[in-house]
């Protein structure tokens, strides 16, 4: 085993766990969150994996293809957080308006 | 022409003006308007001010931003079920006289909402400052691109609103962004609409107040981000 995977695995693993249990009633969300905690598990213990795949997608490198995928991953977090960000700002704007309209 | 101005509720968004709200206000008081201030959270004694005066005074909780504003001020209109509103800004840039224009074209029955513009005529047009002709002409081109309505003016608060406007259009942009909102809002609910010639008055003091160049890269940055992600 390489040091990085000492670090990696166990930190994926506690991951796992945590999401699992936290994500109870979600099950969507609990799902994504766990091909993607596993398919990050898979990819740490056998880091040439990644390579494979990149070459019959026609991307030179493995790490360039999880670099992507990372970067795909972080777009689409960003958006959905801004969502819902957006869906607070209403919320709180209707209940600030209400309040005011009763005063 | 014959329409009493009580029936006409004067919306007065304020964020901090304490120093000129109250000679705005009178100004509409005098001429025999309702008038209702949204105190956007003002934390300067702008409420002090106007405390005296014979009008309706709302205050949010919290400051979210001119469109969210309006947007208090015409439910308000909505409950007591007012026949018009018209928007007008605080800061003393826009002048009463201008109100009985804007209003015509919503008696005659020809428009559901009238939209006040510094450009067309050629005195009102020499008042604007040069940047600002440019920074709103740019604007103009962006509400075009946007909302796909081709004015002569942007980012103008004056405006009046009939009973069916005031019943159709929802701003759901806190922000300053509300102003190309209301242009998609006109689109989409079919409303007519009309542009009429207003003098915007810029003062040492509504220059400070107003939006800077800077505060334009934001609302488009608004625009650009939800046209995205909804």
């Amino acid at each position: 085993m390489k040091p990085f995977q000492f670090i990696l695995v166990p930190v994926i693993l506690f991951l796992l766990v945590l999401f699992f249990r936290r994500l109870r009633h979600q099950p969507v969300m609990r799902i994504l969150v766990m091909v993607v905690l596993v398919a990050g598990l898979v990819f740490s213990v056998f880091p040439d994996s990644t390579t494979l795949i990149a070459n019959v997608l026609g991307i030179g490198r493995g790490t360039d293809l999880v670099m992507y995928l990372g970067m795909l991953g972080l777009f689409s977090v960003s958006g959905l957080l801004y969502l819902r960000i957006l869906k607070l700002e209403r919320m709180i704007t209707e209940i600030v308006r209400q309040k005011a309209l009763e005063e | 022409m014959t329409q009493p101005n009580e029936q006409i509720l004067v919306i007065v968004p304020a964020y901090n003006e304490a120093a000129v709200i109250r000679k705005t206000v009178r100004g509409l008081l005098d001429a025999g308007y309702p008038v209702v201030v949204v105190d956007d959270c003002s934390t300067d004694g702008t409420a002090e001010k106007i405390s005296d005066l014979n009008l309706f005074y709302i205050r949010h909780a919290i400051n979210l931003g001119q469109g969210a504003a309006l947007m208090t001020g015409m439910a308000f209109a909505r409950r007591r079920d007012m026949d018009y509103v018209v928007h007008f800004d605080a800061d003393g840039q826009h002048q009463v006289e201008d109100i009985p224009g804007l209003l015509a074209p919503l008696l005659e029955g020809v428009a559901d909402i009238t939209l006040g513009s510094r450009f067309l005529r050629r005195e009102s047009r020499r008042l604007v400052p040069p940047l600002r002709r440019v920074l709103l002409k740019i604007a103009v081109l962006i509400n075009g691109l946007f909302a796909n309505m081709w004015l002569t003016d942007a980012h103008n608060g004056l405006r009046a609103l009939n009973h069916r406007a005031l019943e159709k259009i929802q701003l759901r942009e806190n922000g300053m962004a509300h102003a190309t909102e209301i242009l998609s809002e006109i689109r989409q609910k079919k409303l007519r609409y009309r542009e009429v010639p207003m003098k915007a008055r810029y003062t040492e003091y509504s220059r400070s107040k107003g939006q800077s160049a800077l505060d334009s890269l934001s609302i488009l940055t608004d625009l650009i981000i939800r046209k995205i992600f909804l």
